[in-house]
């Protein structure tokens, strides 16, 4: 990052976040995109999404992370939360294991809403509260195997692992467009900058969308 | 890749089985300023709008999916949806007057009737998605899209153009509309004489909208030899198209496919349906702002992907990003008033839990109870609409098409115009290959109106049974003769439309018979001032300011 300019990047990926309400979703992309970490536990509110760059090889990646805005709370996420997303973390408790049970529904709603290339990492937050913990870490990895999802332990109040589960996601992101770049020639995918009417060509229908923005 | 996104087509995400028996969430906190039953375009204005300046909001709705009466339906669930089963809301039997309360119950109803399907659905069926709202369009320079800006609802659409342009039905065939000066100098089917006729017109408008805008600028001060004069904008803008020497067809140009005017302006009707010369030249003003607004948009309007249940999730979750909270398959059972019946405390929802509010805003599938006269059809407007699966664009390379069909065009009982949007699989509304058409038509009588709507169907599109050998008709801008799209299958309905009411309750509108949403956009921003009079709607720069690492344009 230091040698571009800040809004230069090879490729721009849409990821959102899932999982049940007060699982530590918030915090995870506060942690992230601006090293922060809040106490407070209240349903998410002001956050659109966030975005940072990092390298994956010798490309800049941007990562545009979407956050649920409370709308998981009482299931009432859009359809369009989903819309473009080429990654995904699906987070879970630790502390409490009825989160870890809904992770199925959240993973098949999320294959219902995008495209089957999609990366999916199953997060298990709070691991710095050992002395709570309600999930074991192999009852949850032998479930993410089963998934065909990643799968990793966090403490976004530790910042323990948190880089790491977002900057794997973006690698295998980038491992996937990249194989399919080489399978078909395409360009790599990029969701809606979110600054003016996106208005798409005549004949661009996927839902993963070309990005003017890429160079080679 | 487009699989997936055609199965993306559901408006909302139903994590949950269809259990009959509802596990319903309790909702935290159970004060509210605003409760909102829908999420229709207006209800979700409306929330987004009372979030934005600092209210507490729930809003709720009775389905697993966003949208209400503006929703995108996917083709196996629109008859189910247009005749909806009656079962009354599971009221838990709680004590009717409980802490001083009174309980009045409410009830849906449905506002779709006359459903008429034809054909055979093509597979795959879940590959189709129908908006409840059709023809329907954002005009590139519509408050709409300021709306979608201003708020952020914009991060969550996407658009495509209506890239085929307009195409008015005229004496038994379809011609190019020449909706700017351009389009008339590229128009091949056109007579020189009525392309100067066009153009002085045009020119003569756009000089008067220039210079009216400057007037409104500079106070009163104007270049006043190039406006319209006042006796002239308050004529019916039909007698001002015959006084500038516009012939029939192109005074049925400007009046049908560019100032979208409804009712035939040369009938013998009532002449509340006349419209003016202000009027007229107000539409023609968005019309002519729309093209070319943006850049990468041909013409002047534009389609949100997967259908216009788009446009009230962006506002949703503009309001929850604002502290809103949401609740999917919650319906509001009654409302909760003092012993006396004379005040308003709060809703009940169908999960039995009394919600206190000052203010309960409901979609319109809601009867309102305190207004429960006896129900007069005879006089209440409708609008039939039609929805089509075709085989082929109704112009050759165009993905998606606006066709006008002017009053009387299709034969003399017609009197209203009939609209034909054509969308095609690059909105992700249908599979490669296939087109869907929607038509509407507004009417007092519902056996005319699906007449007209039947009429405009049989125009264009070919019977499926005669296969191979379809009809022909003539398309102006090609030397030889088309083939008519196969009509696969078809739907058409009867819709009533009611406008928003205000009071304590307040009934959001209907979709209108309209191709556009100013109309519904008006009535929710009088809704919104009536609730909240000293609040701006939707202040300019309430769009969230998200958190980036790098300094993105500001626009």
């Amino acid at each position: 990052m230091a040698y571009r300019a800040d809004d230069d990047y090879d490729y721009l990926f849409k990821v959102v976040l899932i999982g049940d309400s007060g699982v530590g979703k918030s915090n995870l992309l506060s942690r992230f995109t601006r090293n922060e970490f809040s106490l407070e536990s209240k349903s998410t509110i002001g956050v659109e999404f966030a975005t940072r760059s990092i390298h994956v090889e010798d490309k800049v990646v941007k990562a545009q992370i979407w956050d649920t805005a409370g709308q998981e709370r009482y299931r009432a996420i859009t359809s369009a939360y989903y819309r473009g997303a080429v990654g995904a973390l699906v987070v879970y408790d630790v502390t409490r294991h009825v989160t870890f049970e809904n992770v199925e529904r959240w993973m098949r709603e999320l294959r219902d809403h995008t495209d089957a290339n999609i990366v999916m990492m199953l997060v298990g937050n709070k691991a710095d509260l050992r002395h709570l913990r309600a999930v074991p870490t192999e009852d949850a990895k032998a479930f993410a195997e089963r998934q065909n999802a990643f799968f990793m332990e966090t403490s976004a109040l530790e910042a323990m692992n948190v880089e790491d589960a977002f900057t794997e996601v973006l690698a295998q992101i980038y491992r996937v467009v990249s194989k399919k770049a080489l399978d078909i020639g395409d360009d790599p995918a990029a969701p809606p900058r979110g600054h003016t009417i996106n208005v798409g060509g005549k004949d661009d229908v996927s839902a993963v969308k070309k990005s003017a923005c890429c160079s080679s | 890749m487009a699989e997936a996104a055609a199965d993306s087509s559901n408006s909302a995400v139903d994590g949950g089985g269809s259990n009959v028996q509802n596990d319903y969430p309790t909702i935290d906190p159970t004060s509210f300023d605003v409760v909102l039953c829908g999420t229709g375009l207006p209800e979700s204005v409306l929330a987004a709008a009372c979030a934005a300046v600092g209210k507490t909001v729930l809003h709720v709705d009775p389905s697993p999916f966003y949208g209400s009466l503006y929703s995108s339906i996917p083709l196996s669930s629109l008859t189910s949806f247009l005749s909806p089963e009656a079962s009354p809301p599971t009221s838990s039997a709680a004590a009717a007057a409980s802490d001083s309360r009174t309980v009045v119950d409410l009830h849906r109803r449905s506002v779709y009737s006359d459903v008429e399907t034809s054909g055979t659905v093509p597979e795959p069926a879940r590959r189709f998605t129908v908006d409840m709202v059709g023809p329907r369009v954002l005009y590139c320079a519509d408050e709409a899209v300021d709306l979608l800006l201003r708020s952020g609802g914009s991060h969550h659409v996407e658009f495509k153009s209506v890239e085929g342009g307009s195409l008015l039905y005229w004496e038994g065939c379809l011609y190019p509309v020449p909706d700017s000066r351009q389009a008339i100098f590229k128009d091949t089917t056109l007579k020189l004489k009525e392309k100067n006729i066009l153009f002085r017109f045009f020119k003569l408008v756009q000089a008067h909208i220039a210079a009216a805008s400057a007037s409104s600028d500079e106070t009163g001060q104007g270049d006043a030899s190039t406006k319209i004069p006042e006796e002239d904008l308050d004529l019916p803008f039909v007698e001002f198209l015959k006084k500038q020497g516009l012939p029939p067809k192109m005074r049925a140009v400007v009046l049908y496919a560019i100032a979208m005017v409804d009712y035939d302006q040369d009938g013998a009707d009532p002449c509340d349906k006349l419209t003016t010369t202000r009027e007229g030249i107000q539409t023609i003003a968005l019309y002519s702002s729309s093209i070319g607004r943006f850049a990468n948009a041909e013409g002047a309007f534009i389609y949100p992907m997967y259908g216009h249940a788009e446009l009230p999730q962006a506002f949703c979750r503009c309001a929850a990003v604002k502290g809103a909270l949401y609740v999917l398959r919650m319906p509001v059972v009654a409302l909760l008033m003092d012993e006396e019946k004379k005040h308003f405390l709060g809703a009940r929802l169908a999960s039995g839990q009394d919600i206190l509010c000052q203010q309960l805003i409901i979609d319109a599938s809601y009867k309102i109870p305190t207004l429960d006269v006896p129900f007069d059809g005879s006089d209440s407007w409708k609008v039939v609409r039609g929805v089509c699966i075709i085989s082929k664009s109704v112009k050759q390379g165009s993905s998606n098409v606006l066709v006008i069909f002017p009053p009387k065009s299709l034969e003399e009982q017609q009197v209203a115009a009939v609209r034909l949007l054509q969308l095609s699989s690059n909105l992700a509304v249908c599979p490669p290959g296939m087109f869907i058409s929607y038509l509407s038509t507004p009417c007092t009588d519902v056996s005319a109106g699906k007449q007209s709507i039947k009429k405009a169907i049989d125009t264009l599109f070919s019977p499926q049974a005669s296969d191979g050998s379809e009809g022909h008709f003539e398309t102006t801008n090609e030397s030889t003769e088309d083939v008519k799209p196969t009509l696969i299958w078809s739907c058409l309905y009867v819709q009533e439309i009611t406008q928003g009411t205000s009071g304590s309750l307040l009934s959001c509108p209907m979709p209108d018979e309209y191709l556009d949403y100013r109309n519904v956009l008006g009535s929710t921003k009088k809704l919104f001032a009536s609730i909240y009079p000293d609040e701006e709607f939707l202040p300019k720069k309430s769009a969230p300011v998200y958190a980036d690492d790098a300094s993105d344009s500001a626009e």
